[in-house]
């Protein structure tokens, strides 16, 4: 038994003027029994004469049914109010049931068939609208009883002293592709790759349209186990994930062979319901405030508060991610350098013979992302339980646990959605940043993945060059950029490799292990009027700048003839991957003339 | 409810399968057709019996295609799920709502306002599941539950269920 406000819904003609309440406090009423009568004002279409139709404004009654049945409570209205709009609560009705859960049209409460519509148009399964679940379609419940349930789990997390991680698969956890190559490698030992692929587990996915089935290889992110072991204390692990569900299955079985970390929560497209985005009401219908969310793509989350962009995991060279065919392209930037790093190429065009391999011949994959994602992510479980426990004194200490059971239960309580972003902001805070040879030309900065990533972490990105610029990101010499920013002796100029050290480990890591050098030979010196004694960086790379002294004039002159006319043409398709990737998605203007080859 | 039930199916039939195997024919297409499906006159027709009496009418060509029509007779096993039946089904999964479970073809969904209320979620167990002190239902468990409610849509059904009385629960 509950009692249900009944509201005036909105496909009355407002406003509405109450007549008569039909029934009285006490009374049973069915499904279209009369409640009340209300005038409304409309127009009519009249016929004068013979053929001539003029409207005329009219005052017509009406009356409204009940939409459920119950015992009548009490009326919230009377004879004679106007109402303007809908959404009114008028009555209350002791329900015998609210029909909170329903599932495959049914109610899961009292199993009443709720698909059946009458001719007022009100339906009983919009009442509970929300699918808040894993992997059970069509169950689905009301707002008031998704907030129970996230009420109840919240307290045993809180309980627990743990957070919840949302966690995406493919390049976050990690890479997967169906080259058949790797079959061929992992059977013959004798293969010069076999140690690369040898701990690459596969797996074969058959539906009706392929009956023979696709073969998967899948690498699983260096440190991985461990990393699931340590974070599944601190955090309830969920999947989210934009493959098919079967993919799923396979893979939380080679990452959770025994299910224990992410069990049955596993949500996927053939869920989801959106192919293109991700959405964390999906799950958490209520209250994102426990929730974070560790992801390769930025954008199919809209950056929510509640992400963590991590740099994708790309083993297989080139493949990207498999289960992105619905996703806008990604116009991701992959990071090279120490942090991680293709170990195998796999390019199409490329021989099997020759297939290059651009890590460790021993197949050892540096990549160590997952190591600082578990710092961060024991950071922000401590800070957040800090923030808990300080609330929870101050709280205790004004009202003695008065909020039990309350309305506002969450008040009080610590978000997630302020802790991280007030954690990251601080990261970079006052690091003026400008990037050479890393956004096409033309391009808006405001829509770059990697700009919107360091801007959540405070860092100031500059599209011109100014003296203001702290740190220049480049990833080769030849720019005028580079030229520029060489001429002061306080701006760094670091690789892409900081950056995402930066991001990754959210902290401001020393610029000094990831200097760009700026060779002192070359024909575009960057010292000039002697200013660059003082430049540290270039002094420290490389000892014999004396001999460069003399032309300083000359090379000054060549700068500013050559940076006129390649302007901003700077960036080159090198053999660096990672510019190539930054390039994705963007015009490819460039006709390749650096200052450094004239 | 199981039901022993004379039904009939009318097969089209293209004129390049009229010949000695015809009857075969249609006796296997009809076992393709019929068994396994679901409507809510009859609900699931499990089987059907006598394999080899079906009982094939003369069949009537259809005019103006040249293909004939059969009225194919037949004895099926049907089983249809209804409401206040008590029955056994095999847990498939269970979440902090409640759980699902399997009756043959029919999914069944049991709320946790119809499981004892001295039966709690305990989501940390692996697998997750309802506990109390003599009892555990979790993935892969049979339960006796009473049906609630039952619906059906196109080709399938689906119900309620409820183990909040006697007698009903884990096996």
């Amino acid at each position: 038994m509950t009692d249900t406000n009944l509201t005036l819904p909105s496909t009355l003609r407002y406003p509405i003027t109450i007549v008569q309440l039909l029934v009285a406090t006490g009374t049973e009423i069915r499904k279209n029994t009369p409640l009340l009568t209300y005038r409304y004002k409309t127009t009519i279409t009249q016929t004068r004469d013979l053929n001539e139709e003029i409207e005329v404004p009219a005052e017509l009654l009406a009356v409204f049914e009940a939409p459920v049945e119950g015992i009548v409570g009490k009326w919230t209205v009377q004879e004679g109010d106007v109402i303007e709009t809908a959404g009114r609560a008028f009555m209350t009705v002791t329900e015998a049931c609210t029909h909170a859960i329903q599932f495959a049209g049914m109610c899961a409460l009292c199993g009443k068939d709720l698909t059946f519509q009458d001719y007022s148009g009100y339906q009983e399964s919009e009442r509970a609208n929300i699918k808040m679940f894993h992997n059970t379609a069509g169950l689905a419940v009301s707002m008031e009883e998704a907030e129970r349930i996230e009420r109840l789990s919240a307290v045993t997390l809180l309980a627990a002293r743990k957070l919840i991680l949302v966690v995406d698969l493919d390049q976050t956890v990690i890479h997967t592709t169906v080259d058949p190559l790797i079959g061929e490698w992992k059977k013959d030992p004798t293969n010069s790759h076999y140690l690369a692929v040898k701990d690459v587990y596969s797996f074969c996915l058959q539906d009706a349209a392929n009956p023979r089935g696709y073969w998967y290889y899948v690498k699983v992110r260096p440190g991985l186990p461990e990393f699931l072991e340590r974070i599944s204390q601190l955090y309830e692990l969920h999947i989210y994930t934009m493959a098919t569900k079967s993919y799923a299955t396979e893979i939380s079985k080679i990452i959770d062979p025994d299910g224990k970390y992410f069990g049955d929560r596993i949500l996927t497209r053939d869920e989801s319901g959106n192919l293109e985005q991700k959405n964390l009401h999906r799950l958490f219908p209520v209250d994102t405030s426990l929730v974070t969310i560790i992801d390769d793509r930025g954008d199919v989350w809209k950056w929510s508060a509640n992400l963590i962009k991590v740099i994708p995991y790309e083993f297989f060279v080139g493949i990207g991610d498999i289960n992105s065919g619905f996703l806008p392209k990604a116009q991701d930037v992959k990071a090279t350098g120490s942090t991680s790093g293709g170990t195998l190429t796999m390019s199409p065009d490329v021989d099997a013979d020759n297939l290059s391999e651009s890590g460790d011949p021993s197949g050892a994959d540096k990549d160590n992302e997952l190591h600082f994602l578990e710092n961060v992510l024991v950071r922000v479980h401590d800070q957040y339980y800090k923030a808990y426990d300080d609330a929870n004194v101050q709280e205790q200490s004004v009202n003695k646990r008065k909020r039990k059971r309350n309305e506002d239960w969450r008040k009080g309580l610590p978000d997630i959605k302020v802790i991280m972003p007030e954690m990251k902001m601080n990261v970079l805070k006052g690091t003026v940043i400008l990037f050479s040879g890393t956004i096409p030309l033309g391009a808006n900065i405001d829509t770059v993945d990697v700009v919107i990533w360091a801007r959540s972490f405070g860092a100031t990105i500059v599209k011109e060059f100014s003296t203001d610029v702290t740190h220049l990101v480049a990833e080769r010499v030849g720019t005028k950029k580079v030229q520029q920013a060489a001429r002061y002796s306080h701006i760094k100029i670091v690789t892409h490799a900081w950056l995402y050290m930066c991001l990754s480990t959210w902290t401001k890591v020393p610029a000094d292990d990831f200097i760009l050098e700026v060779p002192e030979n070359s024909a575009f010196d960057a010292e000039i009027d002697g200013e660059a004694s003082n430049n540290k960086n270039n002094e420290d790379k490389d000892g014999d700048d004396d001999d460069d002294d003399d032309d300083d004039d000359n090379n000054k002159d060549t700068d500013s003839h050559h940076s006129e006319e390649s302007d901003d043409s700077e960036f080159s398709f090198d053999e660096d991957p990672v510019v190539r990737c930054l390039l994705v998605g963007g015009p490819l203007l460039t006709d390749d003339m650096p200052v450094a080859t004239l | 409810m199981f039901f022993l039930k004379d039904l009939s199916l009318s097969i089209t039939l293209h004129p390049s399968y009229f010949g000695p195997s015809m009857h075969a024919y249609l006796r296997s297409k009809l076992l393709q057709d019929v068994e396994g499906t679901c409507s809510g006159e009859y609900g699931y027709i499990i089987y059907v019996m006598d394999g080899m009496r079906i009982d094939v009418d003369k069949g009537r060509v259809i005019p103006g295609s040249g293909g004939a029509e059969f009225e194919v007779k037949y004895r099926a096993i049907v089983w249809k799920p209804f409401k206040g039946e008590v029955v056994d089904a095999v847990v498939t999964s269970v979440n902090n709502i409640g759980f699902f479970a399997d009756v043959g073809p029919l999914g069944v969904f049991v709320s946790t306002k119809l499981i004892p209320s001295d039966m709690r979620f305990d989501p940390n167990l692996n697998p997750p599941a309802y506990v109390s002190e003599d009892q555990t239902i979790e993935k892969g468990s049979h339960v006796r539950l009473k049906i609630v409610g039952t619906r059906v849509d196109v080709g399938e059904m689906f119900a309620i269920g409820s183990i909040k009385e006697d007698y009903l629960g884990v096996l």
